[in-house]
Formats: C-alpha cells, structure tokens, sequence
C-alpha cells in the first residue's frame, strides 16, 4: 500500500499528465480537433446565435448545454472551448478511474498505475480528448461505476444520488455510452440474481437500477430524442436477429464464458496453486501471443475480404502490439489475482462486466455484419472497465521483481506511458489518410465560404473540410462519399467531367497529401494531380478561392 | 518495502508527466501547421461568387472583386500579376508577362480588395481565332496584344499572388505560403 500522500502526489501528476495529452491537439492547432467536433460545434454555434437547440441531438442536449455553459463561465467563444477545455473536464475520468481501481483492487499502486494508463492510452484518451458527447459520456460512466460499487457492497444514500445523478448524466449526454453502460448493468443484473443465495437488498442494487434505467432510456429513446438513435439500435437488432445460427453461437460463448469465469473460476481458468509469478507471465504470454496471432490473422485476410481496408505491418506495431502487451497481458495478469483475492460472484462480476458489454456488443455486430465501426466505438468503454484489471497485472509484475529493479521499473513504465501517449492521436499516415488536425488556413477559408457561397447550391468537398464547410456555410455539402466528385475521382483514380449539380469544389492539401476522406466504409484514397490539373484547365470552373491550403472552384455549369 | 513499491509508482508518474510535459512544450513550440498562411479571392461584379461572367462582348465592362489576406507572421509586400491566358496554357505560375501589376505593403491580418473593371476594346477574329489586340484594365489601355483563343472560346483572367523576397531581393510566387493564384474564365464575343 502507499502512503496517502504519496497517492496524492501520483494523482496530482496522473490527472496534470492526463491534462498535458489531451489537451495536444488544441495546442498544436489552436482549433477544434476531429470531425466531430466541428458537427458539434455546429450545433453549438446555432444555439448561441438562436437562443435554443435546433433540435435534441441523437447523442442527448447535455454536451451541448455544457459547452455552452463553459463560454459563458470563462467567456470565451465557442469555437476556443472545443478547443482547449474539454481536456479539462475529461481528464477527471483518470481519478475516477483510481477510485474504481483503489475499491476493486483494494491496492492503491494497483489503483494508481490504471489511473496512469487512463491518462496516456491511445483510443481512450482520444475519445476523451477531443470535444464530442462521447468524451463527457465516458467521463460520467468513468465516475457512475465506482459510484455503483459503493452503493452495492457499502450502501449510502448521498452515493445512491450522486450514482442516480451520473447515470442520467450519462443518458443525456451519449447514447453509445448509454447503451454499454446499460448493458453492463443488465450483465451485472443477471449474475448478481443467479449468485444471490438470500436477501440483500444492496447487492440487488444493479438490479433495480437496471430495471428503472431501461424502461427511461428506452421511453427518452423514443419520445426524447429524435429518431436516429432508435433507427440505430432497430438496424442493430434486426441485424443481429437475423444472424447465422453459427455466427449466434459464436458470439454467445463469449458470454457463456465470462458467466463461467464468474462462477466456475477454479475449473475454467484459474492456474495451479503452485503456479508462481514466471508461470502466470508464461500463461499470459501465450493467451496474448495467441490473440496476436487471432488478430493478426483477422487483419491480414478478414478485414480486406470484407472491405475496402488494407493494414499493413506499421497499423499492427500501432494499433495491435500495444493494446496486448500493455493492455491484454496485464489484464490477464490482474484477473488472475483479482479473481484469487475476491472469493464472492459479486465482486468478480462487477470486476468484469464493463468489459464483458462492449465485449459482448462488438462480437454480436461483427458476427452478425460488418459494424466494424462500432466494434471500434466499444474500444474507450472497454478500455475503462479494463483499467483496474491492467493496474493490478501491472503492480503484482512489479511487486514479483527484485526490489533493486525499482527505479528502472518506474523508468521503463513512464517511457511505456509515453509510447502509449503517442498512439492517442495518431498521424493520417497511420489512420487511413484520415487527417484529424485542421490549420487555421483551412478554418479561415471555410468561414470565406460561409461568407460568400450561394446558399441554393450543393457543395463538394470530404468528409474532413465538408464538416467544416457545413458549419461555415449551413449549406448542404456532399462528404466524399459515391454522390461526390472529389471522392469519386480519388477513389477511381481517374478524372471525369464535374456533375452541373455540384455548385462549389472545394479542395484541400490535405486531400492530394493524405486523403479524400468519406464514408467510413471505404478506404479513403488521395486526390491525384490530374484532378487539380482538370480543375484548373476547365473553362466551366472559376478557381475563386485560393490559399497555402484550400482551393475553391464556382462549377458554372448547372441550373442556377 | 512500502518505501519501495512507492519508489516505482512515483517514478513511474513523475517521469511520465515530465516526458508528457517535455513533449507537449515541444510541440506548442513548434510552428502550428499553416499557422502562416496567404488567402487571395476573387468576387463576380455584385461581390459574390454567382454572376461570374461567362460571355462577353467587346467594349462590355467586367467588374471583379480582388481581394488579398494577410495571415503572415509580419506585413507583407506583395504583387499581384494580372494575366490574360487562354485554355492551352496551364503551367504554375502563368508563363506569360502580366499585364497589369498592382504592389502593396499590407500589414499583418490585413485585408486588401479592390475592383477591377476589365475591358476588351478591340478584337479580331483571324482564322479560327479571336485575337484581343487592345484592351482597358482600370482605366489603363494596354494597346498591341495579342491574346488568343480559338473561336474566342476559353479566356481566362489570371491573378497571381507575388512576395517580396528580401534575400534575393525580388518578387516570389512560391515559398512558405504555397502558390496562391485565381482564376475566372469567358468567351469573347466578336461580330464578323
């Protein structure tokens, strides 16, 4: 155990480091990071100028009224509080992640080191560094789970509130995280009745809530909220009832085996009691050597059968190696442990079920279709029920060592802290010509656009310039998807004449460097230079717009 | 043994966030990306981007809208080269000579705009060829052309964004700010 003052003191670097990471894209750009939040910042922005919501977003109104509160609080525009706040307030989740860690480990090294990778590991601190609902749902999920264990194995009513509290933040705040929240609890609930031996009413806390929260997510989902969230989830299931009976049974043994886990430890997974530390790091190893190779495999030939994507060796040293070994293998090492030191279901349960939904959800979607876009969603969730499990593997692997190995320990996890902090935000080469990052020149020529452009016209540009156009302008404006000619051109790698109902193309250096960036589905490909050479040499396109980075062409055909 | 393990947790979370800390200094030092950048446009006579001239006639007036910003990090002298060109010439910059150049020290975040009121006086159809022999930019004639263009079918107005380099003492058309230049085109309608 530490002493609290030395836990204080990691804290108060873990949250700071938290806070210096996410908070790298807003300094390095000085404008809003990701694609999404520039659809946010729409919204926004509409607000503010109108005085009301033009509609109740699919995600909830609660992000939204919390940006606009922040540029009231610290007066400042809109446009800066994406920017730069956000990090401030999804940097907290790190803490609260230490308060899960401290409760399920009851070691608070252990609740340290997983407050630590909360605060440096890629996916989560991107989903919770950039300024979308998602970043603020996780946070509220990252503080509602502590919250439930104290008020299942300890009980209080200010901590009953405060977990009522949370949980409705999180259901006006983020419907995928409401939905893996509520999964989790709906898991909980089930293993916590078949556990239950007599009456107690705390432990049936999961129960009740989940009772209640479904019937008001499912009534907010419906009559709250427009459509798109219940459209969603209706493509879901009926996608999911329509699987193959092979492709159920598949998914369904992942639940089967974490249910197993929970109850039949000792016959299903637990090591021999003889089995020392070097034996758990062996059994580790090849559990995460074989979902290497699972993966690898899945990335190698699944992933180009069933789609337009390609990964090549440097995504696996990116994406694939660090998620095992300094995610799964200390997961499997902290289970270990953990399932050892806590004898009860309970406790094991609630060990495992925020893993077990996004687990859950993610192989039913990919059995059942090719979401593969929400199995990647489930990632940050799975990453916050899996933080405690990584800071117990990782505390008993440093507790088994030589005590003289110490300092190099501490050395060799803070420059494994930073490998990891470097994958948060990953460069375009590395995200499928996605180029998250905007420049002010990009920024700039989207508001001369909002400025200038006629209103009756489409506009064709990607995804990444298209969202941002869609906040300048309020136009419609084709992403880079099959309606687009930037995207058709990039993705034919041929040039055709511009449709008469494209009124504006705009183009970025983005495009022609990284990518046409589109639907998600398909793997975006760069811009060729004939396209630009086509635009420039054709007497139906005035080049009206010309900066270090944009290039607006006016399409003079068409009915205008 | 307490001591210890508190060893590996607080060098593990002190070298962590000064390396996070080192890296982030880093990268707010560096030059944000476009941070310096140079925007040029080019408006229709009503000041939009609608009416955009499409068939012109001799002697009929075309008024555009120029306009320059300056997002550098300092006041930039600039010129801008006014070219006429046809379809068959699409090299950066424009290899033809300007035929007007209009100079200007514009300060930093500065905006210039200004009119430019064009007009074709005087052309020849020669062959399968329309050829402006003589023609007014803001009042100034410019006489002795010879702009051509195939059934006088695919002009093109070229405005290219020149800055003063003090090193080699001359105007660029590339460097830091990339190659910033407009374009709007017509076809010349000539009575034979």
């Amino acid at each position: 155990m530490l002493r609290a003052q030395a836990v204080k003191v990691s804290l108060g670097a873990t949250f700071f480091t938290a806070l210096l990471i996410r908070s790298i894209p807003g300094l390095s750009t000085g404008v809003p990071y990701n694609y999404d939040s520039w659809e946010a910042l729409g919204i926004v922005s509409f607000t503010l100028k109108a005085g009301y919501l033009p509609y109740i977003p699919p995600h909830g109104p609660n992000f939204y009224s919390m940006t606009i509160l922040l540029s009231a609080l610290l007066g400042v525009s809109e446009v800066d509080v994406f920017a730069y706040a956000m990090p401030l307030i999804s940097s907290s989740s790190v803490l609260f992640t230490f308060l899960l860690a401290r409760r399920l480990t009851g070691d608070s090294a252990a609740a340290v080191y997983s407050s630590l990778f909360a605060a440096v590991m890629g996916v989560f601190v991107h989903q919770t560094g950039i300024s979308v609902p998602e970043a603020l749902g996780l946070t509220y999920a990252s503080l509602a789970l502590p919250l439930l264990y104290d008020v299942m194995f300890s009980g209080g009513v200010s901590k009953t509130l405060l977990l009522l509290m949370s949980c409705g933040a999180i259901l006006l705040t983020h419907h995928l995280t409401t939905f893996f929240t509520l999964l989790g609890l709906v898991i909980l609930s089930v293993l916590v009745l078949a556990g239950l031996r007599r009456f107690e009413p705390r432990l049936l806390a999961p129960v009740v809530l989940t009772t209640v929260a479904a019937l008001i997510v499912v009534g907010w989902w419906f009559l709250g909220i427009p459509g798109t969230t219940i459209l969603f989830f209706r493509l879901i299931f009926e996608t999911t009832a329509r699987m193959p009976v092979l492709s159920f049974a598949l998914a369904s043994a992942v639940v089967l085996y974490f249910v197993l886990i929970v109850f039949q430890w000792n016959r299903v997974a637990r090591p021999p009691f003889d089995m020392n530390m070097r034996g758990l790091i062996l059994r580790g190893g090849i559990l995460s050597g074989t979902a290497f190779v699972i993966v690898l495999y899945l990335i190698e030939f699944l992933v180009p059968t069933v789609s337009t994507y390609q990964l090549g060796p440097d995504y696996v040293l990116f994406y694939v190696v660090p998620y095992l070994v300094c995610v799964l293998f200390p997961v499997i090492l902290g289970l270990y442990f953990l399932f050892d030191r806590c004898r009860d279901s309970f406790r094991r349960a609630f060990a495992v079920v925020w893993c077990a939904a996004p687990i859950t959800s993610s192989f039913f979607l990919l059995a059942a279709s090719q979401w593969l876009l929400i199995g990647y969603r489930s990632l940050a969730f799975l990453l916050l029920g899996g933080f405690p499990l990584v800071g117990l593997g990782l505390a008993e692997l440093v507790k088994a060592q030589n005590v003289r190995w110490r300092l190099t320990q501490g050395y060799a996890i803070a420059y494994i802290c930073l490998l990891l902090a470097y994958t948060a935000f990953p460069p375009p080469s590395l995200l499928f010509g996605h180029n998250e990052a905007y420049s002010r020149s990009e920024v700039s020529a989207a508001y001369w656009a909002g400025e200038f452009f006629d209103r009756r016209v489409v506009v064709d540009s990607d995804h990444r310039m298209g969202v941002l156009l869609r906040y300048t302008t309020m136009q419609r404006v084709v992403l880079g998807n099959e309606t687009s000619w930037l995207g058709n051109v990039s993705q034919a790698g041929s040039v055709g004449d511009v449709q008469p109902t494209l009124g504006y193309i705009v183009v970025t250096d983005s495009m022609l460097v990284y990518a046409v960036t589109g639907d998600w589905t398909t793997m975006p490909k760069p811009l060729p230079r004939e396209a630009v050479m086509y635009l420039d040499g054709s007497p139906s396109l005035n080049r009206v717009f010309s900066s270090t980075t944009v290039t607006i062409y006016r399409n003079l055909r068409g009915a205008w | 043994m307490r001591m210890d393990e508190e060893t590996t947790v607080l060098v593990a979370v002190g070298v962590a966030s000064i390396l996070v800390l080192a890296t982030v200094v880093y990268i707010t030092l560096q030059p944000k990306p476009a941070k310096e950048f140079m925007e040029m446009y080019v408006l229709d006579s009503n000041h939009g981007t609608v009416d955009y001239v499409r068939d012109l006639e001799v002697n009929e007036v075309v008024r555009s809208y120029v306009g320059v910003r300056n997002y550098m990090n300092s006041a930039q002298y600039m010129a801008i080269y006014v070219k006429i060109s046809n379809n068959t010439v699409s090299a950066e910059p424009c290899p033809l000579p300007p035929l007007v150049t209009y100079e200007r020290i514009l300060p930093k975040g500065a905006t210039w705009e200004f009119p430019l009121d064009i007009v074709l006086t005087r052309a020849e159809i020669q062959g399968g060829y329309t050829v402006v022999k003589e023609l007014r930019v803001n009042n100034m004639t410019l006489r002795g052309l010879g702009l051509l263009a195939e059934g006088g079918k695919g002009y093109r107005v070229v405005f290219e964004l020149w800055l003063y380099d003090p090193t080699s003492e001359s105007f660029k058309f590339t460097g830091s700010w990339g190659k910033v230049w407009t374009q709007f085109w017509f076809n010349l309608m000539v009575p034979k």
